[in-house]
């Protein structure tokens, strides 16, 4: 009887144990997608005043339904861009997956190879925060930056868990 | 004895023909009073008999373009503050017993609802790529490339996007059918030697768009301002000036009305005293921050006409 209680007491030691443990497996923390944006506009990365996008719009200008994703697949989206004087621009996109957010990956790997053709001639100052552009993928999060400071762009980027959501 | 007198019912003994006579008289003036003050035909009548628009016969071929050298006084009227009317609705109507005015822009009308842009199609450089981002516009696509000039429309170069693939201009707008075409292009062209190839490009350019969308109205737009001082300030091109800028418009409004287009003038909305576009309008003095793109497309929707209105003979090929 008493082994019994000993061996019950035991279980119940593990299952509080496991249940005060840290993530689960397969779980993932994603960013703020506000929070990261605004860190990076805050950061001194930038020349000028960006613009904020609404969603519905940067889902256009990054062609992600192009790309297979639909609106539905973005759980959060910030994005600021130039109103048009330069090639700068952050955008931080939260998705369902880690499959659609290397789907988003590549769209953004896209958008900033056609900026790079367009500002090529038009205005060829741009081009070294583009060749300086930092695409990554964090959790199911994916964060583009095209800074006009590229040290204080990758400083941040390095510390994208001081963004987390929730 | 007295002979009875004959049975005529029981209300007939009461009531009286003139009497019901003069009931229904009464009713029916009633009613035709009624009708009077509902719908007061006589205000109609008055809006009819009003003066009639001066003719609209276009300004005769001929005109060379100008020089930019001198400087042309006709935009620099005060900027209007652009507010859109409380009541949208669908695209206007003007008088339709009078041509069209091509010589002059296109009058403020009701704004628009946001369905007239269904079908609408933006087509220019960078600056009509800020206003597709940042106006709010409800819908409409986007024919923009950074850089776009008239040149690179006339020269069907691929450099347009499309669901992934670049097309040239023209092959982009004949994708689908557009029921507006809004065309601003002649910034990126400021810096070119000959005004003269511009006004021969445009030309060229407006005769391929109709082609290619006969049943669409091409708007003209002519180019908002710049801002010299910031442009200056911020390292910008030095060939971007107001002086050529509106030596453009004189060429815009000279095509519209020789090739029968609407000319939106959007500079004048604006020009300041100067002529200049305000300094906190943009940051680099040429690409318009996203308040004043959305004044921007407050211009655009309250100054619509429709097709028919343009071209009420149905071909609007000259």
């Amino acid at each position: 009887m008493r082994r019994v209680g000993m061996m019950l007491l035991a279980l119940a030691l593990c299952l509080g144990l496991t249940a005060c443990g840290g993530k689960e497996e397969g779980e993932v923390t994603n960013l703020d997608a506000a929070a990261a944006a605004q860190a990076f506009v805050d950061g001194g990365c930038f020349s000028e005043t960006l613009e904020q996008l609404d969603r519905d719009t940067a889902f256009r200008l990054y062609g992600l339904e192009q790309a297979g994703l639909t609106e539905e697949n973005v759980l959060d989206c910030a994005v600021w861009l130039s109103a048009g004087a330069t090639a700068e621009e952050v955008a931080v996109l939260v998705l369902d997956s880690e499959q659609s957010a290397e789907t988003a990956r590549d769209a953004l790997e896209a958008h900033v190879d056609s900026q790079k053709e367009s500002y090529r001639d038009y205005l060829p100052a741009e081009m070294p925060k583009l060749e300086d552009a930092q695409l990554t993928v964090y959790g199911n999060s994916v964060v583009l930056v095209v800074p006009a400071q590229g040290d204080a762009a990758r400083n941040l980027m390095d510390n994208l868990s001081d963004y987390h959501a929730g | 004895m007295r002979a009875p007198t004959p049975y005529r019912g029981p209300a007939a003994s009461r009531i009286s023909l003139p009497l019901v006579l003069s009931v229904i008289a009464g009713v029916l003036l009633l009613l035709a009073l009624l009708v009077l003050l509902v719908f007061r035909p006589w205000s109609r009548a008055a809006a009819a008999d009003s003066p009639p628009p001066e003719s609209g016969q276009p300004v005769p071929t001929g005109v060379q373009p100008s020089p930019s050298a001198d400087p042309a006084p006709a935009d620099s009227a005060p900027s209007v503050a652009v507010s859109p009317s409380p009541a949208p609705s669908e695209t206007p109507k003007l008088d339709p017993d009078q041509a069209y005015d091509f010589t002059q822009p296109v009058p403020q009308s009701e704004a628009a609802a946001d369905s007239y842009f269904d079908d609408a199609v933006f087509v220019g450089d960078s600056r009509t790529a800020g206003f597709m981002l940042y106006s709010g516009v409800p819908a409409g696509d986007s024919l923009t490339h950074t850089g776009l000039t008239v040149f690179d429309i006339q020269k069907d170069k691929q450099c347009i996007p499309v669901g992934g693939k670049d097309y040239s201009t023209l092959d982009a707008l004949a994708l689908k059918d557009y029921g507006k075409i809004y065309l601003c292009v002649g910034v990126n062209e400021l810096g070119y030697p000959s005004d003269e190839k511009f006004y021969e490009a445009l030309c060229q350019v407006v005769d391929s768009i109709r082609q290619v969308q006969p049943g669409a109205v091409l708007y003209l737009e002519t180019l908002i301002p710049l801002n010299e001082q910031v442009i200056a300030q911020t390292g910008g091109k030095d060939y971007l000036k107001n002086d050529h800028l509106r030596a453009y418009n004189e060429l815009i409004r000279q095509v519209g009305a020789e090739y029968q287009v609407p000319v939106l003038d959007v500079y004048s909305a604006f020009a300041d005293e100067s002529g200049s576009l305000a300094a906190e309008a943009s940051n680099d003095g040429v690409h318009l921050n996203k308040s004043y793109c959305q004044q921007w497309l407050d211009y655009i929707r309250t100054h619509t006409v429709d097709y028919d209105t343009l071209y009420p003979e149905g071909d609007n090929a000259t």
